[in-house]
């Protein structure tokens, strides 16, 4: 559906964007996540058309439109923030795109698709009224429904930094979920919330400074980190890190008593007194409120509630990581707990530069 | 530090209430947030304590003294907003010392205060360091250091992470929730993010409209909620609301009326509020699953929507009433649409009037 190629994009010496080449296919919701400045919104605005990549094409549908003005590319962007006209009814606010000079439609046609596009989206019964007596939830959506009503090639979402209602979020995740098994879009979603990711996407593509970092389902790309960087960007919390060094027996964590079996043995003895960091997603922890054979002690630095479960971050000397566990777990502040890493579950990064070293036991990481 | 007595606090604007007649105290030592959407009067509140706002009647009282006449530089009240403030050309060090040296503090007591901050909040590596270098949660830290160095009766964050990046700000909250048990210091933070209220508070004061809607520790407020508001407010993802009527063996849900049968002693308690025409029944999503026995107690057939991977769990969405309500999937029955049956956890369930107020029921004993 939309093919980018090479492209790269810089602000005087800053690189906003590094060579990214990514597809996104026909029908799929797939998550443009990184960190403020890792470039989000320049690819959005370059498909658009609103910024001209120094380097690199973009195909939509087939047709390389790198050359062409925003008007003549079959997108939309749908910003978060409502950008309704206040002075126009619903009706005329979803109708707005379609009486545009460039898309204009017979009015029969127009209010064929005003219905159809505000049915979808529960607000039929309100198209008579005025933008300003509507609640947040029915002004956002309205504003999908004007996005949906044109029914382009593709569907963009661009979310600001700071969301000012976490609530409007998680309900324009569900709208947006919704829209997307129900008509099979195409959407491209930029954020910075890897919770947000991970609760809409089919795919996710990792973008930091400028360059991509990894794409794929959530679920294969914790299976499979191509980095330390993917680690710290996805994950709720994060990966947990431990930077330690390769010895015959194992990866020796500064600190520790015994060294992690997070290795096949012979890569082992070939990479000896390397530098490397073992990551394991949070959840795969093993821990206990009381001693056990093969787990290590460490003391309970914070805990997070979650509602659902809670975090806590471990210190064990002054390494910090974090894990989550059940509710019915009663491990506070300062308390002691124990716990193991599985070697099976353990990925092994070159500490310079995160590269991941494919190594482990068990060959690399969860089945 | 101090313990901070509100009583009937009211701040108008013209017409508008801001802050409306409430009442709270805060312990010696406790971890107050204020959580509320923008306009629920919480940072209002927050400035009369400071003493930036003067209440339009009600009194502030710092450890049982009245100090609505004193002003915000009399109070001994620490601030810490969203942008750091710190001298650019002073060390960490020397930023903290300041509010000690402009008061005439003793340079060994300086020392030993600059020991404890530094010993907090984890400070040794970046005393000597200017603030510009630093990453904007290690200035964070450090412009915190410098408000609590004073000992203050109150120490008051506005929003203090609103205007940092994602990654920082998870790395704050943990800092934060970190040192929030080992300060002591009396603290009141204003937030609208639920998530942070309910991993930083000793207790949530959550505000509507200048109002409390409910204070609590923050599982209090999760299982146990004042009203619908508090229901839908506290838990990320939110509450399912689903409308309902009660009938002679349970509830009908949605305009559909789709029947929900329920255990009799829960149909029993409800029947004291027989009189409501029409009642919610709200569910949090990890205590719906999809599949069950169609027409059990606790079961309930829904138009399925879809499901869908987060992390590594597997939710569904499905419509009751036109809303979109999501529920956990525990087992999968392969089945992509249709009517699907799913099972509430009845234990879980809490009831609502229309008007929002939590209809309780008593289990007979």
């Amino acid at each position: 559906m939309l093919a980018l190629d090479g492209l790269a994009k810089a602000f005087g010496r800053h690189r906003a964007l590094d060579g990214i080449t990514l597809d996104v296919r026909q029908g799929e919701l797939l998550a443009l996540l990184g960190p403020t400045g890792a470039g989000k919104t320049t690819t959005l605005r370059c498909v658009a058309g609103l910024e001209r990549p120094d380097a690199g094409r973009i195909r939509l549908a087939g047709v390389d439109v790198t050359d062409l003005s925003p008007m003549e590319r079959d997108v939309s962007i749908v910003f978060e923030g409502f950008n309704l006209l206040p002075v126009l009814s619903v009706y005329d606010n979803i109708a707005f795109p379609l009486r545009s000079p460039l898309y204009r439609e017979a009015e029969e046609e127009v209010g064929r698709r005003v219905r159809k596009a505000a049915t979808d989206l529960r607000i039929g019964h309100l198209l008579d009224r005025g933008v300003d007596q509507l609640s947040g939830g029915e002004k956002q959506r309205v504003a999908i429904a004007r996005a949906l009503v044109r029914r382009p090639s593709l569907y963009m979402l661009d979310e600001p930094l700071s969301a000012l209602d976490l609530k409007l979020r998680e309900s324009l995740m569900a709208e947006l979920r919704e829209m997307h098994q129900r008509d099979g879009a195409t959407i491209l979603y930029a954020t910075h919330d890897y919770n947000g990711a991970a609760a809409v996407a089919d795919r996710v593509a990792l973008l930091d400074r400028g360059r991509l970092l990894q794409v794929g389902p959530l679920t294969e790309i914790m299976a499979d980190p191509a980095s330390l960087a993917v680690g710290r960007l996805i994950g709720s919390p994060a990966m947990a890190c431990f930077p330690g060094r390769v010895a015959a027996e194992g990866v020796v964590v500064e600190g520790w008593a015994e060294p992690l079996p997070a290795a096949d043995p012979a890569w082992l003895r070939g990479h000896a007194g390397q530098g490397v960091v073992v990551g394991l997603w949070p959840d795969d922890i093993a821990v206990s409120a009381v001693e056990q054979p093969g787990f290590t002690r460490a003391e309970v630095y914070a805990t997070d509630f979650r509602g659902l479960d809670r975090a806590l971050e471990l210190q064990v000397g002054r390494q910090r990581f974090r894990i989550v566990v059940d509710l019915g777990l009663s491990l506070p502040p300062g308390a002691s707990c124990w716990f193991r890493l599985p070697a099976q579950r353990c990925f092994l990064f070159d500490a310079d530069g995160g590269r991941r070293l494919r190594a482990e036991a068990g060959k690399g990481g969860r089945p | 530090m101090a313990a901070v007595d509100l009583r009937d606090l009211t701040v108008r604007f013209g017409d508008f209430t801001a802050v409306d007649a409430i009442n709270l105290g805060l312990g010696d030592g406790e971890f107050v947030v204020f959580l509320g959407p923008s306009g629920c009067g919480k940072t209002t509140t927050l400035r009369c304590i400071a003493g930036l706002e003067t209440p339009t009647a009600g009194d502030i009282l710092f450890d049982g003294r009245r100090v609505n006449e004193l002003h915000a530089t009399e109070r001994n009240v620490a601030m810490v907003f969203q942008f750091v403030s710190l001298y650019p050309h002073l060390s960490v060090r020397e930023n903290i010392a300041f509010p000690l040296r402009a008061r005439g503090v003793s340079r060994s007591v300086i020392r030993e205060k600059i020991d404890w901050v530094t010993g907090i909040f984890d400070l040794a590596p970046i005393l000597d360091q200017r603030p510009g270098r630093l990453p904007p949660g290690a200035r964070q830290k450090a412009a915190l250091a410098r408000s609590v160095v004073r000992d203050p009766n109150v120490l008051l964050l506005d929003e203090p992470l609103s205007a940092i990046d994602e990654q920082f700000r998870e790395e704050m909250r943990w800092e934060l929730r970190h040192l929030q048990q080992r300060l002591g210091v009396t603290s009141v933070y204003v937030t609208h993010d639920q998530r942070e209220a309910m991993s930083l508070a000793d207790r949530v004061v959550l505000m509507r409209d200048g109002r409390i809607v409910q204070a609590g520790p923050p599982a209090e407020l999760y299982e146990d909620p004042a009203d619908r508001f508090a229901a839908f407010f506290i838990g990320s993802p939110s509450m399912n609301f689903l409308p309902a009527r009660l009938t002679d063996d349970g509830l009908a849900i949605g305009r559909e009326a789709r029947p929900l049968k329920l255990p009799a002693p829960l149909r029993a308690g409800l029947a004291g509020h027989a009189s409501e025409d029409a009642i919610t029944l709200g569910v949090r999503p990890q205590h719906v699953s999809l599949g069950g026995r169609s027409g059990e107690a606790g079961v309930l057939d829904v138009p399925l929507i879809g499901r869908y991977q987060v992390g590594r769990e597997r939710w569904f969405d499905f419509e009751i009433g036109g809303e979109i309500c999501k529920g956990r999937v525990l087992s999968d029955d392969g089945r992509d649409g249709g009517e699907v049956p799913v099972t509430l956890d009845l234990d879980r369930v809490r009831f609502f009037a229309a008007d929002g107020r939590r209809l309780r029921w008593e289990r007979p004993s």
